[in-house]
């Protein structure tokens, strides 16, 4: 195994401080529990929180900020935060306007968040919670009941972000974050693993010319293992199972997200993107934005995945309200 | 060897810890198979700080010891383990309330509660490949030795080791039987449950290391 680490048990903690050392003009840093979070906290709005294992940079630290996150809760390499970071986490955004906690569909992950929205409930804490299952690759695995939350996640925190900062209420933006879930779907592939650095070893290893079809953001197997194609072809076969499950029709309006895995080059994306941007033109769907680039990786997995959320003037309006995070930042009064 | 106290559950806890530490990778290679490959890594963050908590020697209420043991697990581990091992030691605190010598129909009975937390947070059971495909087998084998009449906890453990081993054995046929096969395809027949694996190697180590049954 090469990579830039020092110690693997030290990795999270120093990419923990790291990040707050780049990014330390919008964002705090609780050390002791891993937590990030909005430097300049409003506390006349609903508190949003998201976490998960580490690995997925730069989700979800990188979407907290105005519009988006409140705190981002980081657990080891691929394992769920634990119960009492996230009550700590909690503890330190709440406000009297509830904390609505987003958490992407994993056993693990919503067995602690569960746990440490218990514990705040019992303390008087308005917590609601959205589960993402936005993967339409497999109906359930071991590790999850029903499907994966994989990058659709990002359209959440975007749109229930926006409508948290302008001020609605707790259920108010529960309900659009479901409404979110509901129009969003994820499926991925990968052309090579990635290496757990806790253990050194490749999670699964592909032939030279195979890849492997529905890959989940750790290493998880997907549907198939077979012949990797050409982009314009993956772009074909992403597209179909997708649309099995959304039914596009002509005069749509979506939002697209080409979403590298952590070891695929951009400029891979692009040309990816540009083969999904024609055959959604050739189809008369509108994009209203297509977003690429890394946004909900798996360690130095080369791959992508590709969501489409489909729009209505709501989702559109919220989707385009500006943000200000590390990872994402949507500006409407800069004229560019 | 008819009844423990707080010293030998301490000195079991510290036997287990250092199996989880020196099979961390054994466990995360594992997972790593159908999973995400955490489990190892996790797993033992929490056993080393129960070591830890183990030699600070503060704490002689078996009840209190295994409350704080859960408060550990909850804190130090995330994944899957921290709330399933966190909620089952909690409960194992409840069942040990006032007690100070354990028999073989407590030591099961501590196990009986710990399966009850889990299952009560992880909402699984038998045959839903999980750690509780090894730990009920032992569990029964132990509760069932104790309506027979049997007080050794040497040659109790001993017996309950053999049903854990066969119990994770029998996770590598649960994909077909659960119908996961479907879209998990046929790589993942075959492969034993990490967590199974490690509830089979903990009963038959500890089998080894405890004193023999004469």
């Amino acid at each position: 195994m090469k990579k830039i680490i020092n110690k693997p048990e030290n990795l999270v903690d120093e990419m923990c401080s790291g990040f707050f050392a780049a990014h330390s003009d919008s964002i705090c840093l609780d050390y002791e529990n891993r937590i990030i979070l909005r430097k300049n906290k409003n506390k006349e709005k609903v508190s949003l929180i998201s976490g998960g294992g580490s690995g997925h940079e730069p989700s979800h630290s990188g979407f907290v900020g105005y519009g988006m996150l409140d705190a981002a809760v980081c657990g080891d390499v691929f394992a769920s935060p634990s119960i009492m970071q996230i009550y700590n986490s909690i503890k330190q955004v709440e406000n009297k306007n509830g904390v609505l906690l987003i958490v992407k569909n994993y056993s693990g992950d919503v067995m602690n968040f569960d746990g440490g929205a218990e514990l705040a409930r019992e303390e008087g804490i308005d917590v609601e919670t959205v589960y993402v299952d936005d993967d339409v690759a497999v109906e359930g695995s071991l590790y999850t009941v029903g499907r994966r939350g994989v990058a659709g996640t990002i359209f959440v925190h975007k749109i229930a972000g926006a409508l948290a900062e302008k001020g609605a209420d707790l259920i108010a933006i529960k309900k659009i974050a479901e409404k979110t879930v509901k129009n969003v779907k994820t499926i991925g592939f990968a052309l090579s693993s990635c290496t757990n650095p806790n253990s050194g070893n490749p999670i699964f290893n592909l032939e030279e010319n195979q890849m492997e079809f529905g890959v989940g953001i750790h290493g998880e197997p997907g549907i198939t293992r077979e012949k990797a194609e050409c982009s314009e072809e993956m772009a074909s076969r992403l597209m179909a199972k997708i649309n099995e499950n959304i039914r596009l029709e002509s005069g749509d309006e979506v939002a697209v997200l080409v979403n590298g895995l952590g070891g695929t080059p951009l400029q891979e994306l692009y040309v990816f993107n540009n083969d999904v941007t024609k055959m959604l033109n050739k189809l008369n769907v509108k994009i209203c934005k297509n977003f690429v680039g890394d946004y909900m990786t798996s360690l130095d997995m080369f791959g992508l995945s590709l969501s489409i959320l489909k729009l209505d003037e709501e989702l559109k309006d919220l989707l385009f309200s500006d943000a200000y995070t590390p990872a994402l930042k949507m500006i409407s009064t800069i004229n560019y | 060897m008819e009844n423990i106290n707080i010293e030998d559950i301490k000195k079991i806890m510290c036997i287990i810890s250092d199996i989880i530490s020196e099979n961390e990778k054994k466990l995360s290679e594992l997972d790593g198979v159908i999973g995400d490959g955490d489990f190892g890594y996790t797993i033992s963050k929490g056993f080393k700080a129960i070591k830890d908590k183990i030699n600070k020697n503060d704490e002689d209420d078996t009840s209190k010891l295994m409350k704080s043991f859960g408060m550990i697990m909850m804190k130090n581990c995330g994944g899957a383990s921290g709330p399933l091992w966190g909620t089952g030691f909690i409960n194992v605190s409840d069942f040990t309330q006032g007690k100070e010598v354990f028999n073989l129909k407590d030591i099961s009975g501590m196990i009986g509660s710990f399966i009850q937390g889990v299952k009560k947070i992880g909402k699984a059971d038998l045959g839903d490949k999980t750690f509780l495909d090894a730990l009920i087998p032992a569990y029964n084998s132990m509760k069932n030795d104790v309506e027979q009449g049997e007080v050794n906890i040497v040659r109790s453990i001993n017996k309950a080791s053999k049903e854990a081993e066969i119990g994770a054995e029998k996770t590598k046929e649960m994909v077909a039987k659960k119908g996961r096969a479907t879209y998990l395809g046929d790589r993942s027949l075959g492969h034993v449950d990490a967590g199974a694996y490690a509830i089979a190697l903990l009963f038959k180590e500890i089998t080894d290391k405890l004193p023999s049954e004469n």
